[in-house]
């Protein structure tokens, strides 16, 4: 069919001014937040579910590709269109269906915005636990497709662990409804978590029914100094293990603090590492309790200072410097590549070296912060893509730290997804039998592979 | 063919990560939800541009000169990308190879220079609002700005009763006020507004001036900020009239006596409040008039929604500007508001216009207001 043809058979299905193939809005879509680019041949905004399907239907007959999007903030390239055919924005389906108080879910479209539904939940004093960096601007439906996670991960677990059931549209116009509305469920295969985390591989996500929870009442922060990575390594584990439950458990190392320091413009005791650790609960006391015990566990590791923070202002400007970390470490280059490589929690230490070695190697800027509770980290390589050589050698420690996470016993990626970033290092971490039982899986649900196609592994 | 940044600038260009975050700030990209229409959007249409990878066609240029610089997306960067710099100073470039301003920016360009106001209305019109018909010599100068002048008088009478009421001995260029250039700068056409620039300093030098006072925020950035670029000496302090009026009630030489049993919410004009952090004064006079109550709206401040005119929008892309402009009056009702208060001729212009389009409240200038409680 010719390209106009197929413009006027997407017209028809969700209006002219839902489509669009000027050569600006198809720049303006060929990147998400990672370096990838992949020009669409037609953008679409479907309005619901049943366009979503006949969209589906009509690209499945003529094998189109079909790539389907949220916002755009995605780290690993998900929304990179590899092979020219339809990107599927899915921006404009954004009501809340439904917010259920008495059994603790949402219903919601896939392109609600995390924001926007946690502010509708804040009158009820619930939320949604999981909190991606990019929660202002990110969906619902990116955040399942994903499987994104976030600071609060260490306690609340990622969106996986959130997720009731999905609307799914399948590659052949199907729509499809898996898991219940109940909290448990063993009703044969579970293809809700099939699909979170498929990185809109399997099929395009409409909707999806999320548990929530109560608001905690408080939360307080503490800050602990080290001037080894050992023995803020060693505080870390000891926190982790213990009873206090910490509903965040952050590193910086010294580079990622002195580049804070100076673009937040904030004083920092020296140190060589910087743990910020969150707790939360019904009552102040019982919050207080637990943050001074945390305290006493990270000074029997020789913390060289550690500083509770006991307002919500002094909370926010931590974690707010926390925050700036990315940003504060990109004004040292112009380009970076935000890595979430993962190891076990306890690995952590052997990581952080392994990643300051690979950093010599390279001749490059690595400084590593991230969820070091979770073993999340983020090793942001730095450099300026006009430079040539510098970015070749970028490219290289990359692939010395997936190397290394891999070695310890951990995972490409703890929330970013694979996509066409780390798909080709997917072998390193999975043998041929697993990628074999995904591909069948794939091509079971897509005989045609029309579906993002190029993503998760190589050749795909 | 593509364009050329100074080295500053460009590095601002690749710093941005596409993260996407201004997605929920950019009031076009809120009207438009397509991503051309954006921030980010436009930062990659740039990249490109500066790659040459991509023509200026009038596609590319329309989204780029479809932004009012309102800086809400500089809020939310995590890279802190300078974003308006960078727009304005690639507009300057589009201009400088003949393939923008828009047409509708030109003709501004061109009212202008016959009339010496964006309108192309008589130049000797300007008089008509004026007790200064002759200029004479005095430290503190009103710059009265174009809007107030032809589009809304009662901001000049206002301005003239606040500064009687207060003493204060002051002078105005009259007929030879020139429109200051402010959208001409936001629109890239430089070579004018430096004309412009040295005509106007000219006359401030001739009357012996000090003080400039701008009630436009428009005024004010350009006054304060471009015109010491394009003029050597430039020994004037510019001050903008919410300030000027603040300082005034809290020396005591104005008082605010009649009362105004309005509540009233306050829409930040994004030159004053994100360019200038002029949050507070603008709300100390507001707060200093008898009976009047002061409700804010959910974007306040350093978060306040752009009333979608400025940078040359209301005057190339009235569509989108008038959906802005609703949707921020939307917001003020919900607040339950009599009354709209701003201090920015060209938001009160815009705003007043989309209220009464969407049949909501009414919307004021600051000055409007304190004049009244005089």
């Amino acid at each position: 069919m010719s390209e106009s043809g197929l413009n006027k058979r997407l017209a028809q299905i969700v209006g002219a001014e839902n489509v669009s193939t000027e050569s600006v809005d198809l720049l303006c879509y060929s990147r998400d937040a990672s370096e990838n680019v992949g020009m669409p041949d037609i953008v679409v905004w479907p309005n619901n579910t049943s366009q979503v399907s006949e969209i589906m239907k009509l690209a499945n007959e003529l094998k189109i590709t079909v790539t389907p999007r949220g916002a755009g903030t995605c780290l690993s390239g998900g929304p990179i269109p590899t092979k020219g055919g339809i990107l599927l924005v899915m921006t404009r389906m954004n009501k809340i269906l439904e917010i259920d108080i008495a059994n603790l879910q949402v219903l919601v479209e896939c392109g609600v915005v995390w924001q926007d539904l946690n502010n509708a939940l804040t009158p009820y004093k619930l939320f949604l636990p999981p909190d991606p960096a990019s929660k202002d601007a990110c969906t619902i439906g990116g955040c399942m497709a994903e499987c994104s996670g976030g600071v609060r991960a260490v306690k609340y677990g990622t969106f996986r662990d959130w997720a009731l059931g999905l609307q799914v549209v399948l590659p052949n116009g199907e729509i499809i409804e898996t898991g219940a509305k109940t909290r448990k469920g063993v009703s044969g295969y579970d293809l809700t978590r099939l699909f979170i985390g498929s990185e809109g591989t399997l099929g395009v996500i409409t909707r999806a029914r999320l548990r929530i929870f109560p608001l905690p009442r408080c939360r307080l922060v503490m800050s602990a100094y080290f001037d080894s990575m050992e023995s803020a390594g060693k505080a870390i584990f000891r926190v982790m293990t213990s009873d206090l439950i910490p509903s965040a458990a952050e590193l910086m190392d010294k580079q990622t603090v002195e580049a804070v320091s100076k673009f937040m413009n904030m004083k920092f005791p020296e140190c060589i590492a910087l743990a910020i650790f969150e707790f939360d609960g019904s009552s102040l006391g019982e919050v207080k309790r637990r943050i001074r015990q945390a305290r006493k566990l990270c000074e029997r590791e020789k913390a060289t200072r550690v500083d509770v923070s006991e307002t919500v202002e002094e909370s926010d400007r931590l974690w707010r410097a926390r925050k700036s970390a990315g940003p504060a470490l990109a004004t040292l280059k112009p380009s970076s590549m935000h890595e979430d490589a993962t190891v076990p929690t306890s690995r952590i230490p052997e990581m952080l070296t392994r990643i300051e070695q690979v950093a010599q190697k390279h001749n490059v800027l690595i400084p590593t912060f991230g969820h070091v509770g979770d073993g999340n980290l983020h090793p942001i390589i730095l450099y300026d893509e006009r430079n040539q050589d510098e970015k070749k050698r970028a490219k290289a420690a990359t692939a010395d730290i997936f190397r290394a996470a891999i070695e310890l016993g951990g995972t490409l990626s703890g929330e970013h997804g694979i996509g066409l970033s780390k798909a080709p290092f997917f072998s390193m971490e999975h043998s041929s039998p697993e990628t074999e039982v995904m591909r069948k899986i794939k091509n079971a649900i897509d005989p045609n592979n029309i579906l993002n196609p190029g993503k998760i592994w190589a050749g795909a | 063919m593509g364009i050329k940044l100074p080295e500053e600038l460009e590095i601002e260009v690749y710093r941005c990560f596409r993260c996407g975050y201004c997605r929920a700030q950019c009031p076009v990209f809120k009207v438009k939800q397509n991503e051309s229409w954006g921030a980010r959007g436009r930062m990659i249409l740039i990249k490109s541009l500066i790659e040459g990878n991509i023509d200026a066609t009038s596609a590319v240029v329309d989204r780029l000169y479809c932004c009012s610089l309102c800086k809400a997306c500089e809020t939310s960067c995590p890279a802190l990308v300078r974003t308006s710099d960078v727009y304005e100073r690639v507009r300057e470039s589009l201009v400088e190879q003949k393939q923008a301003p828009l047409d509708k920016h030109r003709s501004i360009a061109e009212k202008i220079l016959a009339e010496g106001n964006p309108f192309g209305l008589p130049r000797a019109e300007r008089l008509s609002s004026y007790q200064h018909k002759n200029p004479s010599s005095a430290e503190v100068l009103y710059f009265v700005g174009c809007v107030p002048s032809y589009r809304r008088p009662s901001i000049v009478r206002s301005v003239e009763k606040i500064l009687a009421a207060a003493g204060v001995e002051y002078t105005a260029l009259g007929a030879q006020e020139l429109c200051c250039g402010s959208v001409l700068m936001r629109t890239g056409q430089t070579p004018t507004v430096k004309k412009l620039a040295q005509q106007n300093t000219k006359r401030f030098k001739e009357l012996g001036v000090k003080k400039i006072v701008t009630v436009c925020p428009g005024c004010y950035l350009t006054l304060k900020v471009d015109y010491p670029k394009f003029v050597e000496d430039f020994p004037f302090e510019v001050v903008h009239i919410s300030d000027f009026i603040n300082q005034l009630l809290q020396s005591g030489k104005l008082k605010l006596t009649k009362q105004v049993g309005l509540k009233v919410t306050f829409h930040d004009p994004c030159h004053l409040g994100r360019r200038f952090n002029i949050y507070e004064p603008p709300r100390n006079v507001l707060l200093s008039i008898p009976g009047l109550k002061l409700v804010e709206m959910p974007h306040n401040r350093e978060n306040s929604q752009c009333c979608g005119a400025g940078g040359g929008v209301r005057a190339a892309f009235s569509d989108v500007t008038s959906k802005i402009g609703v949707s921020r009056m939307e917001e003020a009702a919900q607040t339950k508001a009599d009354l709209l208060v701003t201090s920015c001729p060209f938001c009160c212009l815009n705003l007043d216009e989309a209220g009464r389009q969407a049949q909501l409240l009414p919307v004021s200038d600051l000055t409007e207001i304190v004049a009244e409680a005089l």
